[in-house]
């Protein structure tokens, strides 16, 4: 789906989230389904956290956005991950990308530098070090990036709490971050985005 | 293995090269074809500080594609799924911030030849004494950003881009109270990106051709195409918005 085609969704999430997938099926990327809420269980989050436990909150948290559905929540916690399976450090600009005024279906064609042309073996490989280890990282702060644009506010637990929510699957995972995202709201206060 | 990956892929794609577009350099004539769009952008250095030096931010255009261009692709895909891409014409368009037309203290005027029609402001990329011509990619303006048309047989006048780091304080005044100053984590620089439609001052030996200042609209949320790390563009008055849903706010369609 591209430009032309989004009119035909009802929603901004199904713009959105119908564009991204297809774009996201074009690279191999499964698009997730929610389960019924009914049979997702979330960790108790009232246990009060440790002195040591904000030290840790670039990488243990999870997402509030008041009035917000499951399943709106399912659906923008997943675009949000096909953006930061997509994401990537030291890329050139593609020759072509498939944005037009039908459907696409297509993947652009990324591009990545030509480290040893430029920097010789010993530059290409302590480059391509940094960057692979850096590429984790970058998968968590696009997500908290495209979760702040959507509205959603961050909050901080423990590792022994985050455990529990990223256990299982990729779709286990969302859905009990879409049943926290969309429950009460947290007592704690929120920490930048 | 990946990263053994990472660098046989590097060794095999050849450096980019944009051959249908053409971008004026040094201040050469300029002479209008009937039948090419123009744009003439403006990008600034900025003080990256450290081993990053002097950065220059430049555009990354692209342009949309008609249906018959989108099923000509997808024909290719569907006949040689390991090369279309090698055979599809290109629509993304990168002005140069190493060939400008003319500087004038930090800022540089790019000019460029392209094909007309309607261009998405796609993302950015940054060069600096480090990188190649082409720079890399920073950002993808997948989550917001703006269109504009280029006419043929006239400069599409885009004003000005500034690019700052978001995650520390900048000396810009445009952007000084823009940038949040504080970092999203480890995950790469994020960057902060200002258009300005109504910078539209211009070297001497542009004064004269046709050229119109661009009519932006507003973009909605996109696939990364671009690959790079996720952002939007900072909203521009009485074009684009965003509601605390993050959805884009086309201001124009408001107004008609």
């Amino acid at each position: 789906m591209a430009f032309g085609d989004w009119a035909r969704c009802a929603t901004l999430t199904c713009f959105v989230l119908a564009s991204v997938s297809a774009a996201a099926e074009a690279q191999g990327v499964t698009v997730l389904q929610p389960p019924d809420p009914a049979t997702v269980s979330v960790p108790d989050l009232s246990i009060a956290p440790k002195s040591q436990d904000d030290r840790s909150y670039d990488v243990y948290f999870y997402f509030y956005r008041a009035n917000t559905t499951y399943g709106e929540a399912f659906a923008d916690l997943d675009v949000c991950r096909i953006y930061s399976l997509s994401a990537r450090l030291v890329l050139l600009p593609p020759k072509f990308v498939p944005l037009g005024v039908g459907i696409a279906g297509l993947d652009s064609n990324i591009r990545t530098p030509n480290l040893y042309l430029q920097y010789g073996l010993i530059g290409s490989l302590i480059g391509g070090i940094i960057i692979e280890n850096a590429q984790d990282d970058l998968v968590l702060a696009t997500d908290r990036r495209c979760m702040a644009y959507k509205g959603y506010r961050r909050f901080g637990t423990s590792r022994a709490i985050w455990k529990l929510i990223d256990s299982g699957t990729d779709t286990d995972r969302l859905a009990r971050l879409a049943r926290l995202a969309s429950g009460p709201q947290p007592q704690a206060e929120a920490l930048d985005p | 293995m990946k990263l053994c990956l990472l660098i046989l892929a590097a060794l095999l794609i050849p450096a980019s090269v944009f051959a249908e577009d053409k971008q004026f350099e040094n201040g050469e004539v300029v002479r209008l074809r009937p039948d090419r769009g123009y744009v003439l952008v403006r990008t600034f250095q900025t003080h990256d500080g450290g081993l990053r030096g002097t950065a220059m931010y430049t555009p990354v255009f692209v342009r949309v594609l008609s249906d018959d261009e989108l099923k000509q692709a997808q024909a290719f895909a569907a006949s040689d799924p390991d090369h279309w891409k090698e055979k599809v014409s290109p629509n993304v368009v990168e002005p140069l911030a190493s060939h400008p037309y003319g500087t004038e203290k930090d800022m540089e005027f790019l000019l460029t030849s392209l094909s007309p029609g309607t261009y998405v402001l796609a993302g950015f990329a940054v060069t600096n004494w480090a990188l190649v011509d082409s720079g890399v990619l920073i950002t993808s303006l997948c989550m917001g950003t703006v269109k504009f048309e280029v006419k043929p047989g006239v400069v599409t006048d885009l004003g000005a881009l500034l690019g700052a780091r978001d995650d520390l304080p900048t000396g810009i005044p445009q952007l000084a109270h823009v940038v949040t100053g504080k970092p999203i984590g480890e995950g790469g620089v994020p960057y902060t990106l200002v258009l300005q439609p109504d910078a539209l001052d211009v070297p001497a030996g542009l004064a004269t051709l046709p050229r119109v200042p661009a009519d932006y609209r507003a973009v909605g949320a996109f696939p990364n195409y671009l690959g790079a790390p996720l952002s939007r563009l900072t909203p521009v008055a009485g074009v684009l918005a965003y509601d605390k849903d993050g959805a884009v706010v086309d201001l124009k369609a408001l107004q008609n």
